[in-house]
């Protein structure tokens, strides 16, 4: 092993790599919220009792899951311009990611909507509510609830996952870290400082998204006395065991 | 043949054991009573080492038994334990089953220790099942393989720790014909039990357990018949 | 190319995969908890691209010579097992522990445990989200295009320089890997029902 590390020269272009971050940071919001948006439309979709409205939404769901990040990344990109549609690099990356965050985040909402359980629905249409009604006030504050953690976990993976816009000229941490490369040549310490930034990240959110939840779950018991929180609140005692 | 000596345990701050002894001689068929809580479960599973004990000594056949892993190994050559929710292993067949423990532990060959589990399975009356997994048996005849899984390995002692209470009523029957079966044929058993019948026809001796501690001893009618301790009295009053 | 990728990764990953899994569930040694903790750790936490970055450049660096199939090989199944050694570490802990207490009371001993009892019904339970990760190295694969490895992804950026019809290049090579992935997924999701009736 014939070869020295030699960090400080990376660190000197340290001023690179904020930007990168921040920029890493706005993506994965911006997508993460995107693809939790998308998620709950597609969790509804795909319990409905509508057989099109759920063949929609798993036709959806399995194309992204079946199929590379890079590979909607670049058709996205590059493809749509076979439409004359020539997109922001930093456009296509939430565009991407958002829907491909989606596809999860479908997944991860119909599996708390179905862990709410038959009876708070029939609840709910005894009072008389339409579909729509029971969904927004019976069935999302629980299934919220249920999938907090994962969906702090979806966070986490869609950032790690920003990653591969760097290939489209994004400038967010790794395509700050190719820079770095180029013009200092040191591959190996670069990247790995870069990992060890990510790693950081995706660490101080797990804490994140884990204090949420003790602070969320404990709240939850006092429903504020909004509209919304009065009528889970009746159903939701209706049917507790005295 | 087996001795037990001011063993006590406790879980936390319960108190489960106290300063309890106990012998069982070669041959001797003993039965242990009491409510549930009173320890009898934890005592066995202390003899054959699955919970340790906080105080008091473990003496099988003059030799006292260490905590150490080989040690107690060696004790589980020799001492077979039947669990009440059975745990056969989900993934063999009843013959492969009871042939596992020979094979793996004693390294006998597979065709000797298969033929020696379908001897087994034979005196359980499951020869016709050696094929079945267990998924596909009745809780009384998964049982009636555990059994046989335990007898495979040719032990001096057999624990039996309730092995009747997640049974079927219909299905305990088979099961407790087998204990009787085996007892009579000179197994030295050691039994927690709720089968009140099978206390009193087959046993040697009776113990009583309340609260952690042995209370009475004695044959089963002096037992059943003439209890002394007022404790003893109310448990038979409540279950016979 | 691609598949020959995915072989070496699946191989790779499940042995070490099952040294980690291993290595997190050993009750003896909580150093060898600690370890197979913070491998996966690290693996899970970071982006796979830059993992094959980092093993791509670096391990020519360090004085490795090692071929180009191999550095990515290393990448990939450095990352799948800490994956699969996670899938294994919940299989073995779920295994209900009345099946650990009948093998030590026939005298097991622990790897006699692991190897006749436990694992082979950690390794069943195991299979359905095993073949859902198995999706997962596939797509992995694909990223390998970035350092210049020839494999689905790669071809289809080659083609794309002589035809320039962008859309329909990368929707064939979707289409590619849906049609290798889209079966795994739908095998994995009917073992995954077979296996909740005979829990």
């Amino acid at each position: 092993m014939g070869y020295k590390l030699r960090f400080a020269d990376v660190l000197r272009y340290q001023h690179m790599m904020l930007p990168g971050l921040v920029a890493t940071m706005r993506l994965s919001c911006m997508s993460f919220l995107l693809g939790v948006a998308v998620g709950i439309v597609g969790g509804y979709l795909k319990t409905s009792d509508k057989p099109v409205a759920r063949r929609i939404a798993v036709a959806y769901v399995e194309f992204i899951r079946n199929t590379p990040a890079l590979i909607q990344l670049y058709l996205v990109f590059f493809g749509l311009t076979s439409f004359g549609v020539w997109l922001d690099p930093s456009a296509a990356a939430v565009l991407t990611l958002g829907i491909n965050c989606g596809a999860y985040a479908t997944e991860i909402v119909r599996s708390g909507i179905e862990a709410v359980g038959k009876g708070q629905k029939e609840a709910g249409f005894s009072l008389g509510m339409s579909r729509y009604q029971v969904f927004r006030y019976v069935i999302l504050f629980p299934t919220i609830k249920t999938v907090f953690p994962s969906l702090g976990n979806q966070f986490i993976l869609t950032m790690l996952g920003t990653s591969v816009v760097s290939q489209i000229a994004v400038p967010e941490l790794t395509y700050a870290a190719s820079i770095i490369e180029s013009r200092t040549f040191r591959s190996f310490e670069v990247y790995l400082l870069i990992a060890a930034l990510y790693l950081a990240l995706a660490s101080v959110f797990a804490v994140a998204f884990w204090l949420i939840e003790k602070a969320f779950l404990d709240k939850s018991l006092r429903l504020p006395g909004r509209r919304t929180g009065r009528v889970v609140n009746t159903v939701d005692t209706g049917l507790l065991p005295q | 043949m087996l001795r037990i000596e001011g063993m006590s345990k406790s879980f936390g701050t319960l108190e489960v054991l106290k300063d309890v002894s106990l012998h069982v001689h070669k041959g001797e068929v003993v039965v242990i009573i009491g409510r549930s809580g009173s320890g009898k479960s934890t005592l066995l599973r202390c003899v054959n080492g699955l919970e340790p004990i906080d105080s008091g000594s473990i003496w099988f056949e003059s030799r006292q038994v260490i905590r150490t892993p080989r040690d107690l190994r060696d004790l589980r050559k020799q001492v077979g334990f039947v669990f009440q929710n059975f745990n056969l292993f989900p993934h063999l067949t009843a013959l492969q089953n009871v042939a596992l423990g020979p094979r793996v532990v004693k390294r006998v060959p597979k065709r000797e220790a298969e033929s020696r589990a379908m001897e087994e399975l034979s005196r359980v009356g499951l020869a016709d099942k050696c094929d079945s997994c267990p998924a596909n048996l009745s809780g009384g005849q998964q049982q009636r393989v555990a059994i046989a899984r335990g007898l495979a390995m040719d032990p001096k002692l057999m624990l039996f720790d309730e092995v009747t209470s997640a049974l079927d009523p219909e299905l305990i029957g088979e099961v407790l014909k087998v204990m009787e079966d085996l007892a009579n044929s000179g197994m030295t058993m050691l039994s927690v039990t709720h089968e009140m019948g099978f206390a009193r026809h087959v046993a040697d001796r009776v113990v009583f357990m309340h609260g952690g501690r042995i209370e009475e001893e004695g044959p089963p009618d002096q037992v059943f018949d003439h209890p002394e301790s007022p404790n003893l009295r109310q448990f038979i009053g409540a279950i016979l | 190319m691609t598949l020959m990728l995915t072989a070496i990764t699946a191989f790779g990953g499940l042995v070490f995969g099952l040294v980690l899994g291993l290595l997190k569930t050993f009750p003896h040694s909580k150093i060898a908890n600690a370890i197979g903790a913070l491998y996966t750790y690290v693996f899970r936490g970071t982006p796979l691209l830059l993992q094959i970055f980092i093993f791509y450049f670096g391990l020519p660096i360090l004085g490795f010579d090692t071929s180009p199939l191999q550095s990515v090989s290393i990448a990939l199944v450095a990352y799948s097992s800490a994956y699969i050694g996670e899938i294994l570490r919940g299989s073995i802990q779920s295994i209900d522990k009345g099946q650990w207490e009948a093998s030590a009371s026939l005298a097991f001993t622990y790897w006699q445990q692991m190897r006749r009892v436990i694992l082979p019904q950690a390794f069943k339970i195991s299979i359905p989200p095993l073949v859902g990760f198995l999706v997962s190295i596939i797509k992995g694969t694909s990223l390998t295009s970035i350092v210049g490895y020839i494999e689905l992804t790669k071809s289809g950026t080659i083609v794309l320089q002589a035809t320039y019809q962008p859309f329909l290049v990368y929707a064939i090579v979707c289409l590619f890997y849906f049609a290798l992935c889209y079966p795994l997924s739908l095998l994995g999701s009917r073992l995954e029902r077979r296996f909740i009736p005979s829990a």
